[in-house]
C-alpha cells in the first residue's frame, strides 16, 4: 500500500490573548490508500484543527508548520491555486452536522452539482446524471425527486448520506470525516459505517476518521491516533491500542465508555483537559494521570517508537525512556 | 431541617411521591396538517431510589413524554401522577407547590442556564422556591458541593464552564427544589466520553444518597444500561419493551430492542461492523398499520401487518409489545378474544395468510 497522505510535523499555532498559542504540537500521521486512520481525543484536544490544517482551513493568522505530502505535493507550501484544485476534487470533507455544513436555501441538486461544474466543468444535465447515481449509492430512495427538495426535508441520517454523497461525488481519494456519526442514532450510524467501509473497499477511498467514540472506531478505522492537548499520545494498529492501551491516557479513554463485557465501565477521568493558554509543564497529561511520577511534571515526553507502537509515556510499563 | 445538608438521611415525607405515567397520550396539532401523535399510549413509573430508562430513537416521543411528566406539555390522554395527585399541565399560573420536588435536566446546559445571570443567583431560584427563606449563600454552597463544583462557581457565569461542568450546574438547580423524581432528558448527549461518565456517576451517586427517582431518557442504550435498574425502550410513540435492565441488555425480547444492542459499536478492536436497521423511522403523522415497527422488522409475519400489540408480561418482570411473543402465556390469556383468534390463526399452519383463519 502507497502512502497517499503523509502528515510531518505538523503544527498549528493561532494568537490568543496576545500571544501565539499552540493547539496542535508536531504531529506525525501517513494515510495509505484504501486505509481508514482514525484520530481520538476528547473535545479541545486538537483533532479537528489538524484535518483543517491539512487543507489550510484555519483561522486568520493562524500560523501552520511542518510538511502536508499529498500525492507528492506538499500542500503547506502550495499556493491558493493549486490548493483548490485540492479541496472538494482530491480531498473532500464530511462534518458532524449536516444541516450547518449544507446550504439551507439550496436545493440537494444544486448542493451535490456545483463542485462538479466547477471542477469538471460538467453541463447541466451530465451533472445531474452524476448526482442520482451517487444518491443511489448512499441509497437514498427515489433520487430524481430528492434532487428538487432542501436539506430540510430530510432526517439527519439522510442528511448525512447526503453529505458524504456531496463528498464523494467528485471521487477523491481522501475523505475527512469530522464526527461524521456522533449527531446520530445508533440505528443509523451502522448505516453510515457500512457505507463508508463498502466505498473503502469497493473504490479505495482513503477515509481520515475523526471520532471521539472508540466504539466507532474500533469498527472502521485499521490505525488509531490518540491525541491529548495537541499532541499524539499512543499511535498504532487499533485493535493492538484498543486492546492493549499503553498510554494511561488512552487506557482512561476506555474505562470510561459504558462496559462491553462485564468489567466496570464509565470510570471518568478525573479533571477536564487543559485550555490551549495553559501551559503545563512535562507531560500534558501529568494532572490527571494515575501514574503520575515526578519526572512527569518536569520532562515533556517523546513519542517514541515500541514494536509496532507509538507512545509518549516515558513510565510505560516497559520502562523504555524516551524523553533526554 | 431546611438545610440541604438534612437530606443526608432520606426524609420520609417524601418516599411515598411515585411517578405514576398511565397510558399516556400526547398529540400535536398542526393547522391544517395530519396531527402527529408523539406519544401514542406509553406507561412508566418511577418510584424514588430508582432509575429509570426510557431509551429510543430520535423522534421516537421520548422527550415529549418526559415533558409531559413535568407538565411542560400537556398529555391528551392517559393520566400522569405524582405522589398520588394528577400533574397539572403549566399554565401562566406558579406551578403548583406539590410539584416542586419533581424536576428536570434538560439535553443542553449550554440553553438550559440564563447566560447573563451568575450561577448563585440561578440556583437560589429553586431554593427560594423551596422556602423563601432558603436562598442564602450557603445552601447554594451545599449544592454546588454536591455535584462537585467549589463554592467559588457561585459568582461565575455559565460561559465560564465546560459542558460537563455546566451539565453540573443544570442538576445543581433541578437539586434546588429538592426532588424526590427527577426527569433527565438526555442528559449526557452533548458531552465527551469522561464527562459522560463523570456525570453518570454523579446521577447514580445522588439517586443513592438522596433516595432520587429518576426517569433517565436517553438514545443510548449502552449508557442507560449502566445507569438504569430498569429500561422501557420506546418506538414511534409507544412502549415496545420493558424490564430489568441487565436482562433487556443480555436477552433483548423485541426485535427491535434487538437492533438497538445490535448496532452500538463495540470498543474491542475487532473491526466488526454493527449491523444496520433497514429502514427510516415512519412519519409518526402516519404510522404503519398494526405493529408500528413491522415495516423494518425482520421478523414481521402477516399478523404484524394488521393488528396492533399490546404490551404485556413475558415473564415475571418483564414485558413486551410483540406478536412473536403472543402464544408464549396464552394460558392468562384466555378472556381477550383477539389473543384466541390469532392463536387459532397460528395454528391454522403454514397456509396462513393473515386474510382468513378466523371470521372479523
Amino acid at each position: 500500500m502507497k502512502d497517499l497522505l503523509e502528515v510531518e510535523n505538523l503544527t498549528v499555532k493561532v494568537p490568543s490573548q496576545g500571544k501565539m498559542v499552540t493547539i496542535v504540537d508536531r504531529v506525525n500521521f501517513a494515510v495509505a490508500e484504501g486505509q481508514v486512520v482514525g484520530i481520538a481525543g476528547e473535545s479541545g484536544s486538537g483533532k479537528t484543527m489538524s484535518t483543517l490544517a491539512l487543507l489550510r482551513l484555519l483561522p486568520p493568522r493562524a500560523v501552520l508548520e511542518g510538511r502536508v505530502v499529498f500525492d507528492g505535493a506538499d500542500l503547506v507550501a502550495a499556493g491558493e491555486r493549486a490548493l483548490r484544485s485540492v479541496r472538494g476534487r482530491q480531498i473532500a470533507m464530511v462534518f458532524q452536522d449536516p444541516m450547518a455544513s449544507m446550504h439551507p436555501m439550496l436545493s440537494i441538486g444544486r448542493i451535490l452539482t456545483d463542485h462538479l461544474r466547477v471542477h469538471f466543468g460538467h453541463n447541466r444535465s451530465g451533472a445531474r446524471a452524476r448526482a442520482i447515481e451517487m444518491l443511489e449509492a448512499v441509497r437514498i430512495p427515489d433520487p430524481e425527486k430528492s434532487l428538487k427538495a432542501y436539506p430540510h426535508q430530510f432526517s439527519g441520517g439522510m442528511r448525512q448520506r447526503i453529505a458524504i454523497a456531496s463528498a464523494l461525488i467528485c471521487e477523491p481519494r481522501l475523505l475527512i470525516a469530522d464526527e461524521p456519526t456522533t449527531a446520530l442514532d445508533v440505528t443509523v450510524q451502522a448505516g453510515i459505517l457500512r457505507l463508508l467501509d463498502s466505498l473503502r473497499r469497493e473504490r479505495q477511498l482513503s477515509v481520515m476518521l475523526i471520532t471521539h467514540d472508540l466504539g466507532v472506531m474500533s469498527a472502521l478505522a485499521s490505525v488509531l491516533n490518540v491525541m491529548y492537548a495537541g499532541r499524539i499520545v499512543e499511535a498504532g494498529a487499533t485493535r493492538a491500542v484498543v486492546q492493549n492501551p499503553r498510554h494511561p491516557y488512552t487506557r482512561a479513554l476506555l474505562a470510561a465508555l459504558p462496559r462491553s463485557g462485564d468489567t466496570r465501565g464509565m470510570r471518568a477521568i478525573a479533571g477536564s483537559p487543559p485550555a490551549p493558554q495553559e501551559d503545563i509543564s512535562g507531560c500534558p497529561f501529568h494532572p490527571r494521570c494515575e501514574f503520575a511520577t515526578r519526572d512527569c511534571e518536569v520532562i515533556a515526553p517523546r513519542l517514541t517508537q515500541l514494536e509496532e507502537r507509538w507512545l509518549a509515556c516515558p513510565p510505560d510499563p516497559l520502562r523504555i525512556r524516551g524523553a533526554a | 431541617m431546611v438545610g440541604v445538608s438534612s437530606r443526608s438521611t432520606p426524609d420520609p415525607g417524601r418516599s411515598v411521591s411515585v411517578l405514576e405515567l398511565e397510558d399516556v397520550q400526547v398529540e400535536y396539532v398542526r393547522r391544517g396538517r395530519i396531527p402527529v401523535r408523539a406519544v401514542a399510549g406509553a406507561s412508566v413509573s418511577v418510584t424514588p431510589g430508582e432509575i429509570v430508562g426510557l431509551v429510543g430513537e430520535s423522534g421516537c416521543g421520548k422527550s415529549t413524554l418526559a415533558h409531559a411528566a413535568v407538565g411542560l406539555v400537556a398529555a391528551t390522554g392517559g393520566k400522569i401522577r405524582f405522589g398520588g395527585i394528577p400533574v397539572e399541565p403549566l399554565t401562566r399560573r406558579a406551578r403548583s407547590p406539590h410539584l416542586l420536588p419533581l424536576q428536570i435536566v434538560f439535553q443542553d446546559p449550554f440553553l438550559s442556564l440564563n447566560p447573563r445571570r451568575r450561577v448563585g443567583s440561578q440556583l437560589a431560584d429553586g431554593l427560594t422556591a423551596r422556602d423563601s427563606n432558603g436562598s442564602n449563600r450557603k445552601h447554594v454552597a451545599e449544592l454546588l458541593e454536591m455535584v462537585g463544583l467549589s463554592n467559588a462557581a457561585a459568582d461565575r457565569y455559565p460561559h465560564q464552564f465546560s459542558g460537563g461542568q455546566r451539565q453540573r450546574l443544570a442538576i445543581a438547580r433541578a437539586l434546588a427544589g429538592n426532588p424526590s423524581i427527577l426527569v433527565l432528558d438526555e442528559p449526557l448527549s452533548a458531552l465527551d466520553a469522561s464527562a459522560q461518565a463523570q456525570i453518570a456517576n454523579l446521577l447514580v451517586d445522588l439517586s443513592q444518597r438522596l433516595n432520587i427517582g429518576m426517569l433517565l431518557i436517553s438514545h443510548d442504550l449502552a449508557i442507560v444500561r449502566e445507569m438504569a435498574t430498569r429500561i422501557s425502550v420506546m418506538y414511534l410513540g409507544v412502549i415496545v419493551e420493558e424490564g430489568p435492565a441487565e436482562e433487556v441488555w443480555s436477552s433483548p425480547q423485541h426485535p427491535y430492542t434487538q437492533a438497538l444492542i445490535g448496532a452500538v459499536p463495540q470498543a474491542d478492536g475487532l473491526g466488526q461492523l454493527p449491523n444496520a436497521l433497514a429502514g427510516e423511522v415512519p412519519d409518526p403523522s402516519r404510522p404503519p398499520s398494526g405493529c408500528r415497527f413491522h415495516p423494518r422488522c425482520p421478523h414481521a409475519f402477516s399478523v404484524c401487518f394488521d393488528r396492533t400489540p399490546t404490551i404485556r408480561h413475558s415473564s415475571a418482570s418483564r414485558r413486551v409489545a410483540c406478536w412473536l411473543y403472543e402464544s408464549a402465556d396464552a394460558e392468562t390469556g384466555a378472556d381477550n378474544p383477539l389473543r384466541i383468534s390469532i392463536r387459532d390463526r397460528v395454528r391454522s399452519g403454514p397456509t396462513f395468510d393473515g386474510t382468513g383463519g378466523t371470521p372479523k
